[in-house]
């Protein structure tokens, strides 16, 4: 689907079209999901991202006029996902004096991830290169400028990380 | 499996990960505003079918934005209307079809008036400078069928004289590059199409800049160009003071950060890429030469690298770019795949549009072949160097 659908899409929200906004989740959701779990790193949080991004593109495609949609469900998704990290470290201090063990939540939540698993052999930036690329379905310009790299160094980590990947994977050389 | 299909595969793997909770989304919207969704008898499952309200929040919203207008369009008459414009009621205004001429802040102006309808109830002034550019329109003043007058309003718009067009020259395109075309030999001049051209500068201490323009079987232009450019190889990082290798001839110290680097005279060389004269450390100086058609219009570098030296072995990537003033326009990486296939659809992305390009380096023959195509397809140039497994670099510049 292309940046010009997904807008028609967002503005077909501002008349109440639910089957726009099927079609948009179904384009759109799991991207969104793994753009707010690279952040958070907690896949709770990051359904409830998925959730309200969704929402408040509802509630707002009145006032979209943004040149591409794809872009503009990423910048509420990571709006929410800050939120959601802050109100949840604010909510850990306070459960820190009531609880003796709080085992690292976003680790277990983390290992719940098959997939996570799979990603284990690349490195940070790999990692975060693969999941917007390959999982977001952003372009490598998008995110280059998400990680604030240049893009060939962005086309060369992926093209590394898709490597590792296969050979871990025991699949035949790229 | 290909790359793709592995792609896909893990794509598929992660997504099925991810629970589908759109019935709860639109549970949730249901249960906030309701608006284009309501909810079935038991209340569980939200319709899909738009349910519009008569009078949404959505719509109440419009009008009031709308109402909002008038009172704003009200107000702008109302003031309109109670100004005193001297400048234009001074004015002397002739009869229907009229021009005349005042002296104005700007200089001389001449006005032509008009008057709508045979109740004269519209009228229209149109003032222009000598050169003929329009200035300044002015209308919606009224005038009553027995001559007298309301004032014009000054509701116009200024348009924009004339400008000039400004062309990028050629010498402040070099100077991008770092080359001072100001001092020694000529400066070269893109010509599209029409004659052949060629013009070759060689200071002294200058690289060799050597353009040919002629016309091509496709109705564009070619170019060819021997240029002292330096490429860095390796590491795949852009040194943030690379822009300083760029600039030929810059102090030693600054260019040892990258190894000692000591450019040589380039020579002139035929169409086709030559290998680097001079290489130490991961930066090197290598002479370009290329001959390409282009796309109509004034041309841009690509460069393409590969160290040859690695590319038996598959595992090393290098990177290519220029800089501009307003920033690095091309950049790319290549990426040795499997030995043989360096990359294929590599988009080159330039001011002039998208190129293409192939590159394919057989072990056996220890020939590279290059091909450049625009996105329809069409071949626009291919190049074949033998290239011996070994070869410290091997460095190609073409024009987009």
């Amino acid at each position: 689907m292309t940046t010009h659908d997904i807008n028609n899409l967002i503005r077909a929200l501002a008349n109440d079209d639910t089957t726009a906004l099927e079609r948009l989740y179904t384009e759109m959701s799991k991207p969104v999901f793994f753009y707010a779990l690279r952040i958070c790193k907690n896949n709770e949080i990051a359904e409830d991202v998925m959730q309200e991004t969704f929402l408040t593109a509802w509630d707002k495609a009145n006032s979209f006029d943004a040149k591409n949609g794809r872009a503009w469900i990423f910048t509420i998704a990571k709006h929410k996902t800050m939120d959601k990290m802050r109100s949840g470290a604010r909510q850990a201090a306070l459960d820190e004096t009531n609880v003796e063990e709080t085992s690292s939540p976003l680790e277990s939540a983390l290992s719940d991830l098959a997939f996570w698993q799979m990603l284990s052999p690349l490195s940070d930036k790999e990692r975060d290169v693969v999941s917007l690329r390959l999982l977001s379905g952003m372009a490598l310009t998008e995110v280059a400028e998400e990680l604030e790299l240049p893009k060939g160094t962005v086309f060369w980590i992926y093209q590394n990380a898709i490597k590792k990947l296969r050979k871990k994977e025991g699949g035949e050389r790229p | 499996m290909t790359k793709k299909q592995f792609e896909n595969q893990l794509k598929q793997q992660a997504y099925a990960a991810v629970p589908d909770k759109f019935s709860d989304l639109m549970k949730t919207i249901a249960a906030e505003d309701g608006r284009g969704v309501s909810l079935s008898d038991n209340g569980d499952e939200p319709h899909l079918v738009p349910v519009v309200p008569a009078h949404s929040s959505n719509t109440v919203e419009r009008w009031l934005a709308l109402a909002a207008c008038f009172v704003v369009v009200l107000v702008g008459v109302i003031i309109a209307t109670t100004r005193d414009d001297t400048q234009l009621t001074k004015r002397p205004i002739g009869g229907n079809g009229t021009t005349t001429t005042a002296e104005t802040p700007r200089g001389s102006s001449s006005s032509s008036f008009e008057q709508g309808g045979n109740r004269g109830l519209t009228t229209t002034v149109t003032a222009a400078n000598q050169n003929g550019t329009t200035t300044l329109s002015a209308s919606s003043g009224t005038q009553t069928a027995n001559g007298s007058e309301t004032p014009l309003q000054t509701g116009g718009t200024k348009q924009k004289g004339a400008t000039a067009v400004t062309t990028r020259s050629t010498s402040k395109w070099w100077s991008d590059f770092g080359i001072d075309t100001t001092k020694g030999g000529n400066t070269t001049k893109f010509v599209p199409g029409g004659a052949t051209t060629e013009k070759t500068e060689a200071p002294s201490a200058k690289p060799t800049t050597k353009r040919t323009t002629t016309p091509t079987t496709k109705g564009v232009c070619s170019h060819q160009i021997t240029y002292k450019v330096p490429v860095m190889v390796g590491n795949g990082e852009i040194p943030s003071d690379l822009e300083s290798c760029v600039q030929y001839g810059a102090p030693k110290d600054e260019r040892t950060q990258h190894g000692e680097v000591e450019p040589t005279e380039p020579t002139a060389s035929p169409a086709g890429p030559t290998t680097p004269t001079k290489q130490s450390g991961n930066v090197f100086w290598s002479d370009f030469s290329v001959e390409d058609p282009t796309q109509e219009g004034e041309c841009t570098f690509y460069i393409v690298y590969e160290d040859v030296q690695d590319i038996a072995s598959g595992t090393y990537g290098v990177f290519a770019g220029v800089k501009f003033t307003d920033g690095w326009k091309i950049m790319f990486h290549s990426v040795c795949e499997g030995g043989t296939v360096l990359y294929t659809n590599m988009r080159i992305i330039t001011d002039k549009g998208i190129c293409v390009e192939e590159q394919r380096y057989d072990p056996t023959t220890e020939i590279l072949t290059i091909t450049h195509r625009n996105e329809q397809g069409e071949t626009l140039a291919s190049y074949t160097k033998k290239i011996a497994k070994g070869s410290k670099a091997f460095a190609y510049m073409g024009v987009s």
